[in-house]
């Protein structure tokens, strides 16, 4: 069966994709959905940390409860950053993640 | 061979959907994204884990992203669509923290080299993904963290109600 670093390796590389595309994209849908992007390059990360301490021996399984916890917190994200991405498009009419600049020096 | 297919769509599909023009491709690619993270759970046998994955993220979560798009359409390809915002700087970090991953994943302070020590698959995975163990697992070490799970939720669904209360267009007065 696999090792559990390919899975460690695919975990860092969907969140370094993440990233880079929250940093690349200015619409606020798109960067919010670069989040959860890096979100579930954190679960297979946990899914193969899961797997490492069933390997050791112990029988235990954190990683999964620590999974439903992370899905948890994604949902409960998503629902209120599209909620505030709602409001704030109502006041500037644009998704533009650069128009929120009136503070800029 | 499972687990190379499917991380590489994982992998193409993350990829594709940070460089689309479209931010309902990017959508639909991001849930392409989750599908493929969900069968390389289930090469784990993480049954209950990629369904609810499936179910709760790709099923609910992002339906909810796209409705926020079909809400909030904007004219055609607005110039922060087509247009990256720094590309070159943006990887650049991006590939530094990458590297950085990396090191810390495969020097021998890491903790994770070794490959002794790992060894092969000395413990079966039979009945560890079902969902009373998961069950039990959450039951038994994680009832506050369960709880507080709860009451996130419910903060969430009153926070969003609150949020979008006075969104009501404005009365002509």
């Amino acid at each position: 069966m696999i090792d559990y670093r390919y899975y460690l390796l695919v975990g860092a590389l969907l969140f370094t994709l993440g990233l880079i595309g929250f940093m690349i994209r200015r619409n606020l849908i798109v960067m919010f959905l670069c989040t959860e992007l890096m979100l579930s390059g954190i679960i297979v990360n946990l899914v193969g940390f899961n797997r490492h301490w069933l390997e050791e021996g112990k029988t235990i399984l954190e990683g999964q409860a620590f999974t439903i916890f992370l899905l948890v917190i994604a949902a409960a994200e998503a629902a209120l950053a599209l909620a505030l991405v709602l409001v704030l498009q109502k006041r500037k009419n644009t998704l533009d993640a650069s128009a929120f600049n009136d503070l800029k020096g | 061979m499972w687990f190379f297919l499917f991380s590489f769509v994982a992998l193409a599909s993350a990829l594709l959907m940070i460089i689309q023009s479209r931010p309902l491709y990017s959508a639909l690619f991001f849930v392409l994204t989750i599908l493929a993270v969900a069968a390389l759970i289930l090469l784990q046998q993480a049954y209950f884990l990629a369904f609810a994955l499936v179910i709760i993220y790709a099923g609910a979560v992002l339906v909810v992203y796209v409705f926020v798009l079909m809400l909030s359409r904007q004219e055609n390809q607005p110039a922060y669509d087509t247009k990256a915002h720094t590309p070159l700087l943006a990887t650049i970090i991006g590939l530094v923290f990458f590297v950085s991953v990396l090191q810390l994943m495969f020097t021998s302070s890491g903790g994770i080299t070794s490959p002794e020590a790992t060894g092969e698959l000395t413990q079966s995975l039979t009945e560890t993904g079902t969902a009373s163990a998961i069950g039990r697992e959450l039951f038994d070490r994680h009832v506050v963290a369960l709880e507080v799970a709860g009451l996130i939720l419910v903060i969430a669904a009153v926070g969003g109600i609150a949020l979008i209360k006075n969104l009501k267009p404005k009365p002509n007065e």
